[in-house]
């Protein structure tokens, strides 16, 4: 069984195929970079003169302790491993000036002493390590007061010329909303935003950095395997902000929330100077802990000596949850700005039509009319038409081939929109979604009571991440399940405990279906269930392994007056495998259909639904599961949930409390 | 044996299902975690289909610090000045142009911004865009067409040419 659940687990996660995206430069030049600053780490200056001012900073470097400072051991970022040694998170040798930099920050920092005092001509493509190193000179510069007759300062232009281009006031941490039609994009993602008072009115211009894996070609299965495993390089890059702003926004359709951090212009100016030498680095990528979160808070955490939150997260860096590590310190975010998507734009100019332009605009997306409204009184054309010309946008941002009629009529109705002179204000005040700080923390314990047709039982759940439907929404995506090794273990009346249930990975996207965003929905479980059958009129039960993956469509009233009041009205199909001594064969596998109904509003949900499970296929029983749960969340933290259970040969009901942290 | 092939059976079938219905997540290039992986967005608009192609050479090279750095398009991460305005209309193609044709838009204000426009003339020149759409884009239009019919308009245009610097 573990291996099938292994495979589906990866194979779910990243069933992404991925561009090449060939290491920048050559090969070559790396391995010159690496060789010329291996030599520059022990170069000896020719004049005795300078032999002697070296030597004299070494020996106050090692009066000072300077190796052992906090600042020395966050440029490095040195971190004690769990075997409790210290060792530096960044993976690439060309990194290090010393041979054992990596582990030793002493020897380093008297590398980085000996490399000030190149003088050999640099390679082309290379730089001094004065000025590739920027905050570590800079740094040492301070602490040994450097006299500059003795160790001359080297002119740093293509240096210079980078940071006056970004030339950043402040910064922003900018969160990208979760996506669940990808799998790779359920978890969130966070990047910076460099903002340039240039750029004032017009933000992306600004920059933006990001920390990302750098895979070159593969199949999903060892890009899931490496990702979770280290197998990848990430490292630091810039963009024009308003490439991210298309990916996430426009091709998504994530909606962005931008915090404003304060920052002193100290620490700008140290931002730039580490930043530039994190260009250098590059570090294995772990998708859990040492993801992009984990690196900007780092990063910032250099630029800015007293902030200290890359220690405060758990095993688990969710990208949600760093925002509320910058949003608790005191001062640290001074405003909050809402980009919403390219989806949320287009619902926004529907929630603003009267019925009249409603009909219109649901008539005109279905390109193939090629219909264009007449003018009439209290019908606002632009209105309509850039809800359309949007909608087109959005259907077709990801798909290769536009049907050459479609695109004909969009091109008709670009000029058609060029010549309306009616104007309206976009409304897009209230966000349409809600912004990560208001999540639940991803962990999750709980207890159970309940009662059965095979006696009374407590039960203990356990969860390390993400989310679930019973969950508050907020902050996460709605209707939706991302949960990983969500296992319970049960104590029935006078039995041994059992391991209820462990799903390796649990996945639902239950996203009502519209004719704009046409989003289907599924169910994907892989891990241990417990099957209930019978042998010789005594009912059993007993752990399988469990495959279930079901596919869709979910409805509601997404457009109304008060979008979803109706609740969301989910009919799935799909396939259950499940491997068991006790079926006919070891196994029994066959079609299932499912029929879901939730409803949130406030603290309360309610979700209930059927599945008919057809086994005949395999020579086994059918069987049904019908549930059905409310959820009382006194908090974000703190839930009491009530369910009933049954399906053929049992029937259960329960209570649980659920604590998440 | 039997069981093993089952189990292969049915994950293979899987594997089908699901490729099968998430074609959007085949043709994109995600990063872990939702951590992009600095892939580029490539848009549906067959004009920058063509570009797409050669994005990655004209921008393939966003890292800083390294190695030399530049490409014919950046230097160390940093778009080069006199690629800064093509660059951006080739990356907004779509959106750009439906901003032109409204005369109104966060892109088409940056754009505007580019060209050196100052801020009290945005209006204005999104007026100018929008008046004249239809010769600003057209079916064989590439983005260094577009840019040059817009600075034509612009400097045909009393106001404009007077409040835009970069043209």
């Amino acid at each position: 069984m573990f291996p099938l659940y292994l495979l589906t687990l990866l194979f779910i996660l990243f069933t992404t195929s991925l561009g090449a995206i060939e290491p920048p430069g050559s090969i070559n030049i790396l391995e010159l970079d690496f060789l010329t600053a291996r030599n520059q780490g022990k170069e000896i200056p020719k004049s005795l003169k300078s032999q002697q001012y070296l030597q004299e900073l070494i020996n106050e470097a090692k009066e000072k302790h300077l190796s052992e400072e906090t600042h020395w051991y966050r440029l490095l970022r040195f971190n004690k491993t769990r075997w409790g040694y210290w060792e530096s998170e960044v993976d690439n040798k060309r990194y290090f000036l010393a041979e054992d930099g990596k582990h030793n920050p002493e020897k380093e920092l008297i590398a980085t002493l000996h490399s000030f005092f190149t003088e050999e001509p640099i390679p082309e493509g290379l730089q001094h390590p004065q000025c590739g190193y920027p905050e570590r000179y800079h740094w040492l510069k301070e602490k040994l007061r450097f006299d500059p007759t003795r160790l001359v300062q080297v002119p740093c232009e293509r240096f210079e010329v980078w940071k006056e281009a970004l030339n950043p006031e402040s910064l922003s941490v900018v969160f990208s909303s979760y996506y669940m039609q990808a799998p790779a994009s359920m978890f969130g993602h966070t990047l910076i935003k460099l903002n340039n008072k240039v750029n004032e009115n017009a933000e992306l211009l600004d920059y933006g950095v990001n920390y990302a894996a750098t895979p070159g070609e593969m199949d999903p299965f060892s890009y899931a395997y490496r990702g979770l495993t280290g197998g990848y390089p990430g490292s630091f890059a810039i963009f024009p902000y308003y490439l991210k702003v298309n990916e996430y926004n426009d091709m998504e359709s994530r909606d962005l929330w931008e915090y404003k951090l304060k920052l002193k212009p100290e620490e700008r100016e140290r931002f730039l100077r580490h930043l530039w030498e994190m260009g250098r680095a590059d570090f294995d990528y772990f998708f859990i802990n040492e993801n992009c979160s984990y690196h900007l808070m780092e990063i910032l955490e250099v630029a800015m000596p007293e902030l200290d939150i890359s220690k405060k997260t758990g095993w688990i860096v969710a990208p949600g949850d760093t925002i509320k590590l910058y949003l608790a310190e005191d001062g640290l975010v001074i405003s909050k700005k809402y980009r919403p998507s390219l989806y949320s734009k287009i619902k926004y100019k529907i929630f603003d039509m009267s019925e009249e332009e409603r009909t219109t605009y649901f008539e005109m997306i279905r390109f193939e009319n090629a219909f264009l409204p007449e003018p009439k009184d209290n019908f606002r054309m632009s209105l309509v038409t850039d809800a359309v010309l949007d909608t087109f946008r959005y259907r077709y941002s990801e798909k290769k081939t536009i049907p050459k009629q479609h695109k004909d009529y969009y091109d008709k109705l670009l000029i058609f929109r060029s010549k309306q002179n009616d104007e309206y204000t976009a409304n897009e005040q209230i966000p349409l979604s809600t912004p990560p700080e208001s999540s639940h923390p991803v962990s999750r314990a709980a207890t159970s009571f309940g009662a059965s047709s095979l006696g009374n039982f407590a039960e203990f759940q356990y969860r390390i991440a993400y989310h679930d439907l019973m969950n508050v929404s907020k902050g996460h995506a709605p209707n939706s399940e991302l949960a990983f090794f969500d296992t319970t273990v049960r104590t029935y009346e006078n039995k041994k405990p059992e391991l209820t249930a462990m799903s390796a990975v649990k996945v639902a996207s239950l996203n009502p279906y519209n004719s704009i965003s046409k989003d289907f929905s599924y169910i994907f479980d892989t891990g241990i269930q417990t099957a209930v059958y019978r042998n010789n009129d005594e009912t059993l039960r007993k752990q399988v392994g469990n495959f279930d993956l079901r596919l869709g469509y979910s409805f509601s009233n997404e457009f109304g007056k008060t979008p979803m009041s109706m609740g969301v009205l989910s009919v799935l199909a799909g396939v259950k495998v499940q491997n068991g001594r006790m079926f006919e064969n070891g196994v029994r596998y066959g079609g299932n259909l499912s029929l879901l109904y939730q409803k949130e509003w406030g603290a309360w949900k309610i979700y209930t639904g059927a599945t008919a499970q057809n086994y005949q296929l395999s020579h086994n029983l059918n069987s049904y599961y019908a549930t059905f749960k409310i959820r009382y969340a006194f908090s974000n933290t703190h839930e009491l949930r009530v369910e009933v259970n049954g399906e053929r040969f049992y029937e259960e009901a329960l209570i649980s409390y659920h604590y998440l942290f | 044996m039997g069981k093993r092939f089952t189990s292969v059976l049915f994950l293979s079938a899987a594997f089908v299902a699901v490729t099968m219905t998430s074609t959007s997540v085949e043709a994109k290039k995600y990063g872990m975690a939702g951590c992009g992986l600095g892939s580029l967005a490539i848009t549906s608009n067959d004009i920058t289909q063509i570009f797409a192609a050669t994005l990655n050479g004209i921008y393939g090279n966003q890292t800083f610090g390294i190695t030399s750095g530049t490409s014919n398009c950046t230097a160390d991460g940093v778009v080069k000045q006199d690629k800064v305005q093509e660059l951006f209309i080739t990356m907004n193609y779509d959106s750009l142009g439906q901003e032109m044709a409204s005369g109104k838009g966060e892109k088409l204000e940056s754009l505007g911004n580019l060209l050196g426009c100052s801020s009290d003339s945005l209006s204005r020149f999104g007026q100018v865009t929008k008046e004249n759409y239809a010769k600003l884009i057209t079916e064989d239009s590439t983005p260094a067409s577009v840019l040059s019919a817009v600075k034509s308009e612009v400097k045909s245009d009393k106001i404009l040419a007077k409040s835009c610097s970069q043209i």
